[in-house]
Formats: structure tokens, C-alpha cells, sequence
């Protein structure tokens, strides 16, 4: 029997080593191999960014946040112009921030940092923060704003509170069309808790990421002082639209 | 026969079922173009005669978000070969929308009996004025998911927003092809 259980835990040591050999190679396969090319338009580019940052999130496991500051884009099509960045793939095996960092070491506009919640923060250039910083006191979440991330967002930045905040700062919001499917509600689907209370407009776009996993992009543009949320998830990342 | 558009899933981890229910897309996320690009199947016996086989799509109609202003909720109807609507349990759809900035495309959404929810309009509170006069339009597809296949439909749906000069906003929603 002694022999059987030596024989066995030497297997399951192989067995181990393939897998994990196997997913690291998955892990390293997963960052784009070839450079990003900066003449594409700024939604394939700021794409080209995220598939650099989306791996080195786990999946959309860790939370991630992106902050920038751009010219506004006078398309209600599109979006903001994305800065152009010289990043790289993170060195072998890392995760998380420190993979974040990584792939952002050659630019020294950007700061990536981690909150005590453990929400990795990418910023670029200096961002204007002012509406991020806004608190709401309150705010009643219908069940469909609950399990929608988009529905989420809209009702985020429509509180009274940022929507007083904007008219005093001069700020609005970028005018952009619109499309998106609705989750039902249901048991064991990922869901905001039905009020938020005493929260920033940042902490409350960090529970959205956290909550259906995914990146929540802001970015401030001028002229005029505009501001646009997005979220980013694999789908967005990996679309072809 | 194979039915229209039909495509038949691949044994891969395309086939995590438990991804479809969610709202978000996460690391197993089954895209449109990972749909688009999967294998044509052989066909399959039954199918063309099926009702519960999805086909092609209808408006069935729109009401206010309630949420945003500039915001119509619109729900559509996948139907059969027959033009019927599909009923029962199991649907599920994803869309793919051009020309928008803020969307689900690839995401795919529980769509019981067939029934499509898809919110149209401006992200905004306030129209702005670089926006008086201008028609936006988008045109959205989308690619269904029944009993383990996907099924492209060809229905085009198309997005017209139409800003007034004096800033009134219109939203509709129609289909263009077939």
C-alpha cells in the first residue's frame, strides 16, 4: 500500500505540473502578442489597451477602474479620444496590480494604484474628479437597476445629488446612442443591493465593477467640461462591432 | 434541411451554459463573434418544421424608460419559420448594434417566450445643441440561442433618433430586412 500511495502522489505531482503548465501557458497566450498599432481609431485602440489590462485582472475577477482625460469627441456614435500609450505585456506569471503595473512601466502619464477594498486604479494624466467625489446620500435601486449594469450607471449618475453637482460645476454628461439587452432579475444572478446609501459616486461605480465584473472607464473631455462612464466587460473587450 | 442560419455549438468551453444566464459577460463569456465564427452543423432531423425554432424577429412594441428622458424600452419577438412567435422557456438572445457607443452586444439575455428587451436612445439628460437636426441611426442583428444552437436570425432592425432643430427627440425602431 506504501508503494500505491508513493506511486499516487507522485501522479497527482505530474498531473499538477501539466496543469499548472498548461495554465500558465493559457495565462501568457492570453496577452496580445503583437504591438499596438497606433493609427487605429480610438475604440480600437483603447480595445487594444483593455486586452492588455483584462488578463492581468483575472478575468474580471479583480476590479478594475480606468480614469483618463481626453479632447471630447463631437460623435454620438463613438467615444471620447483614448490617449495613446506605450504598454507591454506583464512580466511571466504576474497578477493583479503588480501585472498592471507592468504593462503600464514604459508610460509615465500613467499612476496604477490599489484602495484598501482592493479596487485596482488605473489613471491617465490628470483626471478631474470633481463628480466622482459627489456623495449620495441615498439611492433606491429598482430590481431591474439592480441586475443591469447599464440601468445602474444611468441611475447612478442621475441622483439629484451629481445632477446638483453638475449644474454648479458646468459639467454634463456626453450625449451618446444607446442599445442594451435587460437581465430579468433572478435568483443566483449577480445584483447591486437594492439601496445605496452615504457613497460616492466613485465608490458607487466601484461596487457596479465588482458586482458583474467588469472595468467601469471614465473619462473627462473638454471642451466643453463633459465626463462619460462606460463598462467595459469581455464582450465589450473582444467585440468586432 | 437545415433551417436558416442555423449553427450548430461546438463541444468547447463555448458551451458553458450557467455564462448565458448572467447579465454580465465574465472570463467564459460567449460573444456574437465567437457565435459568427462557429462551425456551420450538418443537419439536423426536425428542425425545419420545428416551431420552437427561431427564425426571424418582430417590434411588438416600445414604452418610456422612465429612466432617462431620451430613453425608449422596445421589446421585440423572435418567431418561428412560420412567423409565429416562439414560446416557452430556453431563449436566449444576444445583440449586435452598430454605431453605438454604450451597448450588450455578444451579451446574451434570457428572452422567455421569445420576448426581447432593448432599451433605444441617448445616454443624456439634456440634449445637447450640437445635436439639433441631426438623425442618428444604428442597425442591430441579433443571434439567438435555443436548445444548444445558435440560429444568426436575418432580421435587421434599424435605430433612427431623430434630434428636431428645436431639440425634441423621436425614437423608433423598425425592420428593414427581410
Amino acid at each position: 500500500m506504501k508503494g500505491y500511495g508513493s506511486y499516487m502522489l507522485r501522479l497527482s505531482f505530474v498531473v499538477s505540473l501539466i496543469i499548472c503548465t498548461l495554465y500558465g501557458i493559457q495565462k501568457i497566450q492570453a496577452y496580445p502578442q503583437t504591438p499596438i498599432v497606433p493609427s487605429g481609431n480610438d475604440k480600437q485602440f483603447e480595445r487594444a489597451v483593455l486586452k492588455y489590462v483584462w488578463p492581468a485582472l483575472d478575468y474580471g475577477q479583480k476590479v478594475g477602474r480606468i480614469y483618463y482625460s481626453a479632447a471630447c469627441q463631437p460623435n454620438a456614435n463613438g467615444s471620447s479620444f483614448f490617449p495613446r500609450l506605450n504598454v507591454q505585456p506583464p512580466s511571466d506569471g504576474k497578477i493583479g496590480i503588480s501585472a498592471v503595473r507592468d504593462i503600464f512601466r514604459l508610460e509615465k502619464r500613467v499612476s496604477v494604484k490599489e484602495s484598501d477594498t482592493g479596487v485596482i486604479r488605473i489613471t491617465i494624466g490628470l483626471v478631474p474628479d470633481d463628480v466622482l467625489r459627489v456623495r449620495i446620500a441615498s439611492l433606491v435601486l429598482t430590481p431591474e437597476e439592480q441586475y443591469n449594469y447599464w440601468s445602474a450607471i444611468f441611475k447612478i449618475e442621475n441622483a439629484p445629488e451629481v445632477q446638483n453637482a453638475l449644474q454648479q460645476l458646468k459639467i454634463s454628461a456626453t450625449a451618446r446612442v444607446t442599445s442594451f439587452g435587460i437581465v430579468r432579475p433572478a435568483d443566483g444572478l449577480p445584483h447591486l443591493p437594492s439601496v445605496f446609501t452615504n457613497v460616492t459616486m466613485d465608490q458607487a461605480l466601484d461596487l457596479v465593477a465588482k458586482t458583474f465584473g467588469g472595468i467601469v472607464l471614465y473619462t473627462f473631455c473638454t471642451p466643453p467640461d463633459q465626463y462619460e462612464i462606460r463598462f467595459a466587460n469581455a464582450a465589450e473587450i473582444y467585440s468586432t462591432q | 434541411m437545415m433551417a436558416s442560419g442555423e449553427i450548430r455549438l461546438l463541444p468547447t468551453t463555448m458551451r458553458r451554459m450557467p455564462v448565458l444566464a448572467q447579465s454580465g459577460c465574465y472570463s467564459l463569456c460567449l460573444t456574437a463573434s465567437a457565435a459568427n465564427n462557429a462551425v456551420v452543423s450538418p443537419a439536423i432531423p426536425g428542425t425545419d418544421n420545428d416551431p420552437a425554432v427561431p427564425a426571424s424577429i418582430s417590434v411588438i412594441g416600445s414604452t418610456p424608460s422612465g429612466q432617462l428622458p431620451y430613453l425608449s424600452v422596445y421589446t421585440y419577438q423572435i418567431n418561428n419559420s412560420s412567423g409565429m412567435p416562439v414560446t416557452g422557456s430556453g431563449y436566449y438572445a444576444a445583440e449586435s448594434v452598430t454605431n453605438t457607443a454604450f451597448n450588450t452586444n455578444g451579451q446574451y439575455f434570457s428572452a422567455p417566450n421569445g420576448v426581447i428587451t432593448d432599451y433605444v436612445g441617448l445616454s443624456i439628460v439634456t440634449v445637447p445643441a450640437d445635436l439639433y437636426g441631426q438623425t442618428l441611426t444604428t442597425t442591430q442583428t441579433y443571434t439567438a440561442l435555443y436548445n444548444g444552437y445558435f440560429y444568426n436570425l436575418p432580421t435587421v432592425l434599424q435605430h433612427t433618433i431623430s434630434v428636431s432643430s428645436s431639440g425634441s427627440v423621436s425614437i423608433s425602431v423598425s425592420v428593414i430586412s427581410p
